[in-house]
């Protein structure tokens, strides 16, 4: 007999033995239901009498990997202390984390994978991922914590955003500025933005604050490859802008406050939380960027003089003495400080199956976060952001490379804005 | 014995197909999510394999066509009431339509791109094709009214003679498993991955697949042959983006709702990769490819907390996501080391059939003419 013919009765073989596998199987019994166990409080999936798993899906070999591993780690962090102290509702809450590195298509199969085991999502990262997984994740009534800001997905009731919104942070940076004199009414400010939702959602913010202060927006909308903002900050120049709203990446803000100043613009520069990262400080615009720069966003920096930021930050330095210092740490904390409450309140419904959980989420408010958050978050009401108070920081040689202007900043355009508006 | 063999052949072949056939009885969602993208990519590379395994043509616009068919499948069957909330426009045709519809729209852009894939031979034509892939992706961010823009937008699910490849409309349980969106297409995908492979093959041994494959050998031969070899090489062009559609119509499906964060200039590459490391040429290999390229990175991701060296997801190490890619890598060496004629070169010497016309392997590159 030839090679190739026991080869083929190989593989002959090797079929016939994979259907006699396919008929035993059956995966109708495995239900998803899974019963609730201890007392009469109502499950659901991924809830045992002793367990709560809640799923993590984020980039941690992609693009955003730099943000989202302290990110993640924060999140083990908070439920490594709270497990120690019981958990919550009884359980200890076991965390599934997957990498899906900014794929899409990678992070759905992901997501089929874990959807039948988790309770709900304490983290996830990427808005096209997001965009994907949305009528899923509304169909399977998963509560999602978005690692995100966007204000344009508040009013899906199973999403929900820990701190203020892209847009609401934009005003309330812009505001300060206005109160600062540093611009005045009937200014030009430039706005350079990322195509995609976030870029769009802090450009909406700028449009509405120069809407309501006489000011026009001279907009330059970039792609995230987009690396050299030298034809950009020419023509804003060219425009005569008093100041720069800047809604990307860190190297954005980098490239364009360097030559900003290069070109003799000494105009000051607000950026949205995502736009700063400790790593400018090591970068040629260092100077530029100590000076000029605003970030505005609702998560603590580390040197914000509150107790529990302290501590956070030391505890995060102690479990991950490799990770560098940035404010996702704080965000991760506080993010699963969110969960907490809601699983905290999903027990006292007695209810922690999916809808159970969603319902929950919208019966919590005023979660003081220690100052982790600027504001107390408040998620009664669906669509409307958890709240609108941002800290405004100054990038510095300091731990976490922000040092905070005292207090926190709520302007009263942004109190009044209409996130829903278009 | 060569009867016996192609006996043989044949019998595996049918019980591969029972097995495909019994999978969704016991499959979780990880394996038919992921067989359902590999369906879509094995449609898509069937179509590539006839441009440039077949044809001799490069074409790296591959991701702009699948994202075509992705979008005028949303379109022309999307556009309902969005029950209070703004959606995108669409034609609220009938899925079946829609589906024919997506796939010529795909085919007309092809045709439309058929004077420079006519004239333009080998790399010089994946370098002309890629700029379309660019435009697509400024296209989907900024035609907001058809695309939904960064939001993508909903694909409407598959509708056969009242039969919903949904999770219900009707409920449906087959030997006491239920069967839900991802059972039924996975169904839906075997039929069409079917068809494209029968299609391609009939075409491949047909008289203009054989004209096609002059063309790919020597342009002069074919010219001398009376292949008018421009026209020849703007079909193949338009086939080739026909099943691009295609393939696009079921990754809407199989995705649920479209981005345009999918269809990037990565995809044209992974195409390309599905077809070389299947074998140059060969309609299986091309399916076989896809598998691959598709399946295993994300079975690495998902056993990868048993491997070796690898750290928990979000601990301080080599994250799992990261072995999986190094894993990834190695096997396409390998493949290309240990089986230069690719997947379907291998398996032929497994099998040990015999080389039919339409799969004589030429991996080496035509001189160009351009």
């Amino acid at each position: 007999m030839s090679r190739s013919l026991k080869a083929s009765y190989g593989m002959l073989a090797v079929a016939l033995i994979a259907i006699a596998l396919a008929a035993c199987g059956s995966k109708g019994t495995s239900g998803d239901s899974s019963s609730p166990g201890g007392g009469s409080v109502k499950g659901g999936p991924g809830v045992t009498a002793s367990t709560i798993k809640l799923g993590v899906l984020t980039d941690l070999s992609g693009v955003f990997a730099p943000l989202a591993k302290p990110l993640t780690q924060a999140n083990q962090l908070f439920w490594k202390q709270q497990n120690a102290k019981g958990g919550v509702c009884g359980r200890k809450v076991q965390l599934i984390v997957k990498d899906h590195g900014y794929d899409p298509q990678k992070a759905v199969v992901q997501y089929r994978d874990m959807s039948q085991n988790v309770a709900g999502l304490q983290q996830l990262l990427g808005s096209p991922i997001t965009a994907a997984l949305l009528p899923t994740l509304k169909s399977d009534s998963m509560l999602s914590l978005l690692s995100a800001w966007p204000s344009s997905l508040l009013s899906n009731d199973n999403i929900i955003i820990v701190g203020t919104t892209y847009d609401i942070e934009m005003i309330n940076g812009l505001d300060y500025l206005l109160g600062k004199g540093l611009i005045k009414k009937g200014d030009k400010i430039g706005h350079l933005y990322f195509e995609g939702e976030y870029g769009e959602n802090g450009l909406k913010g700028s449009k509405y604050f120069a809407g309501k202060n006489g000011m026009s927006v001279v907009e330059q909308k970039i792609k995230a490859t987009d690396t050299d903002m030298t034809g950009q900050v020419a023509a804003f120049k060219r425009a005569g802008v008093k100041a720069i709203a800047v809604t990307t990446a860190p190297t954005q803000l980098a490239s364009a406050a360097g030559i900003a100043a290069s070109q003799g613009m000494t105009v000051p520069i607000v950026g949205n939380n995502p736009t700063y990262d400790p790593a400018l400080l090591k970068t040629p615009a260092a100077k530029v960027i100590k000076a000029n720069a605003y970030i505005a966003g609702s998560i603590a920096a580390w040197t914000v003089a509150k107790p529990e930021v302290k501590q956070v930050g030391d505890d995060f330095t102690a479990a991950y003495p490799k990770s560098d210092p940035k404010a996702a740490v704080q965000f991760g904390y506080a993010q699963a400080k969110v969960m907490y409450e809601i699983l905290n309140q999903g027990c006292k419904n007695k209810d922690l199956s999916r809808a159970g959980l969603v319902k929950a989420a919208h019966q919590v408010s005023g979660i003081d976060t220690g100052g982790l958050i600027a504001a107390p978050l408040d998620y009664t009401k669906v669509g409307q952001p958890s709240e609108r108070a941002i800290y405004i920081a100054k990038p510095a040689d300091v731990i976490g490379g922000l040092r905070p202007l005292p207090g926190t900043f709520e302007s009263a355009t942004a109190k009044s804005y209409n996130v829903a508006g278009s | 014995m060569s009867d016996r063999r192609r006996l043989i052949a044949r019998v595996a072949m049918i019980a591969l197909v029972a097995v495909l056939l019994w999978l969704p009885q016991y499959a979780e969602a990880f394996w038919l999510q992921t067989g359902l993208f590999a369906m879509s990519a094995a449609i898509g590379a069937v179509g590539l394999q006839l441009l440039v395994g077949v044809t001799g043509q490069l074409s790296l616009a591959h991701a702009f066509f699948v994202a075509v068919g992705a979008y005028g499948y949303c379109f022309l069957a999307g556009g309902g009431p969005g029950g209070g909330v703004e959606v995108p426009s669409g034609a609220q045709l009938p899925p079946v339509l829609a589906m024919i519809g997506a796939v010529l729209i795909a085919g007309a852009l092809g045709g439309l791109f058929s004077p420079i894939a006519g004239r333009l031979s080998g790399i010089y034509l994946g370098l002309a094709s890629i700029g379309l892939v660019f435009i697509g992706q400024h296209v989907l961010f900024n035609a907001k009214g058809v695309t939904g823009g960064f939001n993508g937008r909903d694909a409407e699910p598959f509708n056969l003679f009242g039969f919903s490849f949904s999770n219900s409309h009707p409920d449906l349980t087959v030997f006491g498993v239920p069967y839900g969106g991802l059972e039924r297409l996975w169904y839906l995908g075997l039929a069409l991955v079917a068809l494209s492979i029968w299609y391609a093959r009939n075409l491949t041994r047909s008289r203009p697949g054989r004209a096609l494959q002059t063309v790919r050998d020597s342009e002069i031969a074919a010219a001398v042959m009376g292949v008018n070899v421009p026209v020849y090489r703007a079909a193949a062009f338009v086939v080739s983006s026909m099943y691009a559609g295609l393939a696009g119509v079921f990754l809407a499906l199989a995705f649920g709702r479209v981005v345009p964060e999918s269809f990037g200039f990565l995809l044209s590459i992974d195409f390309l990769v599905m077809i070389v490391i299947g074998g140059l040429g060969s309609i299986r290999g091309a399916v076989a490819g896809a598998l691959v390229v598709t399946a295993l990175p994300q079975l690495f991701d998902h056993y990868s907390g048993s491997l070796p060296f690898v750290t928990a997801p979000g601990g301080d190490g080599l994250q799992p996501a990261d072995a999986a890619r190094f894993l990834y890598g190695a096997a396409v060496v390998a493949v290309l080391i240990f089986a230069p004629q690719g997947l379907a070169g291998l398996s032929r010497g497994l099998v040990g059939r015999r080389a039919v016309p339409d799969q004589s392997v030429r991996t080496d590159t035509k001189e160009s003419t351009a």
